[in-house]
């Protein structure tokens, strides 16, 4: 019998075909496992990028948080909540902690520093901070309504204090030495530019720079800690003198009492202290600047004739009575309109704007207008229209765009820009013992119809019914009245 | 036939698993990162507001400042006034001595009174002052109270000067009236 070779052939290939395809089956099931992990992967990676992106933000948004109620003009602000939380005017020492706690569900608000324990402190300035000198405050970003708590950002605290030149681990004054005690301060009038400064006694145009650090973490463990420095942003109004009068043609008349006086010292009277601010006697100005924009020295002899006690009017070093008109202004002083970009500035951050304007005309405000204030609580109060004080004593920034009329037994600590009208009128006639502490500047910017002028109109200022004990140049009090617009970032960093 | 089969089998299980095994080391390697330590996404680019950003933003101000001055230029332009800047007049202030009438001496006598008597509080007000002072300021406060006392000093001299120029303005007057009733009557 002969074989079959093609039947033989056939037998050995037998199976061939289930082998392919079980090859084939599992060269898909590969690719289908290949595919599944790698998707699994990318996954995770979008998962990643998710909570690292929510972690910084609920880290930055702690930061905002404190950035924000260190405002006195917010709602929320710390001192609100708890008195001298943070210092109000001055400095917070070096060593000065203060915390902003935010608990998540489940979680203790005391025992917050102990779950998550701030070890970056140590890290910037050698060791943990003194017990004594930590205070904490809750956090605003949690609210309860309702009964239902809603949790906000997942940071677990904020920390403030003062910058140093080891904390920031920068040698600000390239002295080879990072100054562990001494406070930093961010000085917009530094020259060439502004700069940070190491010092304990800060000039007025500085602030303090402070450290905002804070720590975020979520429920999958991703954590993140971040900081800024941060330092206050004023107006930084500067003034020539205790009495600056801007215009074409000033009419003045001094005034009649002999307890009345104009003093550029800075410093003199009686003012009450600001905190962390010491006047500089040796910073000596003219008691009244006056400008020249009609050339000569037309306002300069007419403020000087007006004047019937010129003994009573020191400073600078100049004969009596001291009134100078080789003055120099801010730029924000010079013109109609910056003087009035000036006051909408302010407006926008006033703590009151009275009268309400009604009939196109201007309306008066008196001493029941003005909001409370005090050394401690300066306001910020934009009188559009005339004001009349009678016995009151104000703390800030007074804008008056009308007549400023003022008795004896009033006064005010910090700056007064009489900026529209720009007349002011001392009522009574004698009597009165209060003061004005600051700068008082006056300038005429409007027409009679509330149009604004091209050049500075005129202006009059009269004091000659007073009384009171007149007027003395106090730089303390001129950067004390006014308002931080905001506390502007200087750095950013992520720590960690 | 069976053990050809069986090692072309072997081939491509080994295969598979050649190509497979990476994929799942890749996977592991992954599983074992923490969240946290993944590939950072770069923070948005940190935005500084300057004051001239913060001062472009609206607020309530703004709008009252709006209604204001839309009021203020219907007005100006209903009224068409050129420029409204006010004359500057100049009033010559005249210090408190040699009043020329009875009725100016009362007068200037009364504004003294009414400053001796505020500079009097005043005084008491500062010695209160130094009492509760912190010793830091106790100086500066004790110069205030001299510098005031000398001040309150010469205001009562001052006062005392004008009742003396307010009597012999009453002998003048009273002189003034005697010759004036001495004098025949004109025909």
């Amino acid at each position: 019998m002969k074989s079959n070779p093609i039947g033989r052939r056939k037998e050995s290939e037998s199976g061939v075909a289930l082998l392919i395809a079980i090859f084939v089956l599992m060269l898909i099931s590969v690719v289908a496992i290949s595919l599944m992990v790698a998707s699994g992967g990318e996954s995770a990676l979008a998962g990643n990028y998710r909570s690292s992106a929510s972690v910084y933000l609920a880290a930055t948004a702690g930061l905002e948080e404190a950035r924000g109620r260190m405002l006195s003009g917010n709602s929320d602000y710390f001192n609100n909540t708890v008195a001298g939380f943070i210092p109000a005017s001055g400095s917070l020492p070096v060593g000065q902690v203060r915390y902003i706690l935010n608990p998540g569900p489940g979680e203790a608000l005391g025992s917050l520093l102990t779950t998550y324990p701030d070890t970056e402190y140590a890290t910037e300035f050698g060791a943990a901070p003194l017990s004594a000198a930590v205070q904490t405050i809750a956090s605003v970003s949690t609210v309860t309504s309702g009964g239902t708590t809603y949790y906000g950002p997942l940071f677990k605290w904020v920390r403030i204090n003062a910058a140093t030149e080891k904390s920031l681990k920068t040698d600000v004054n390239s002295d080879s030495i990072l100054d562990l005690v001494t406070p930093l301060y961010y000085d917009s009038g530094h020259v060439p530019k502004p700069s940070l400064v190491v010092t304990a006694t800060p000039p007025a145009s500085a602030n303090q720079a402070l450290e905002i650090t804070a720590l975020a973490i979520l429920p999958n463990g991703s954590q993140k800690t971040v900081q800024y420095v941060v330092a206050p942003l004023t107006i930084n109004l500067n003034f020539p003198s205790a009495l600056t009068l801007s215009g074409k043609n000033i009419a003045f008349s001094g005034a009649n009492s002999n307890v009345y006086y104009a003093d550029g010292t800075d410093g003199d009277g009686n003012p009450p202290a600001v905190p962390g601010c010491t006047p500089n006697p040796l910073n000596s100005l003219p008691a009244i600047g006056v400008t020249e924009p009609l050339g000569g020295t037309g306002n300069k002899d007419a403020v000087t004739a007006g004047i019937p006690r010129p003994d009573h009017y020191s400073g600078a070093g100049l004969p009596t009575p001291s009134v100078s008109d080789a003055i120099t202004l801010n730029s924000s002083l010079q013109t109609p309109a910056s003087l009035n970009t000036l006051v909408q500035t302010i407006s926008q951050y006033a703590t009151i704007i009275t009268p309400t304007p009604s009939g196109g005309l201007l309306g008066t405000a008196t001493d029941s207008d003005l909001p409370p204030m005090s050394a401690t609580n300066p306001a910020t109060v934009v009188v559009d229209g005339n004001l009349n004080l009678s016995s009151f004593v104000g703390y800030g920034l007074l804008v008056v765009t009308g007549n400023l009329a003022y008795d004896g037994n009033s006064g005010w600590k910090g700056v007064i820009l009489v900026v529209g009208d720009g007349t002011t009128t001392f009522t009574g006639a004698g009597g009165g013992n209060q003061e004005f502490d600051g700068a008082i500047f006056v300038a005429s910017i409007k027409d009679t119809s509330g149009n604004l002028l091209s050049q500075l109109g005129n202006v009059g200022f009269d004091i000659s019914g007073g009384g009171g004990n007149g007027v003395y140049y106090n730089s303390c009090w001129i950067k004390r009245a006014q308002p931080t617009l905001t506390y502007t970032v200087l750095s950013f960093r992520e720590l960690h | 036939m069976k053990i050809k089969n069986s090692l072309v089998f072997s081939t491509i299980l080994a295969a598979a698993l050649g190509l497979s095994a990476p994929v799942f080391a890749q996977s592991n390697s992954q599983k074992k990162k923490s969240p946290a330590k993944q590939s950072k996404p770069g923070p948005k680019p940190h935005k500084v507001w300057t004051n001239d950003e913060v001062g472009s933003l609206r607020s309530p101000a703004d709008a009252y400042l709006d209604t204001k001055y839309r009021r203020t230029d219907e007005t100006a332009t209903a009224q068409q006034q050129p420029t409204g800047v006010k004359p500057a007049h100049h009033v010559g202030s005249p210090a408190l001595s040699n009043p020329k009438t009875l009725d100016d001496a009362d007068k200037m006598i009364a504004w003294e009174k009414r400053d001796v008597d505020a500079q009097t509080e005043y005084v008491e007000h500062v010695r209160k002052q130094i009492e509760e002072a912190h010793p830091e300021d106790r100086e500066r406060l004790k110069k205030v109270l001299q510098d005031r006392i000398q001040i309150l000093a010469d205001t009562r001299s001052e006062m005392e000067t004008l009742e003396q120029q307010k009597k012999e303005l009453q002998k003048k007057t009273a002189a003034n009236n005697k010759e004036a009733k001495g004098q025949p009557p004109s025909q």
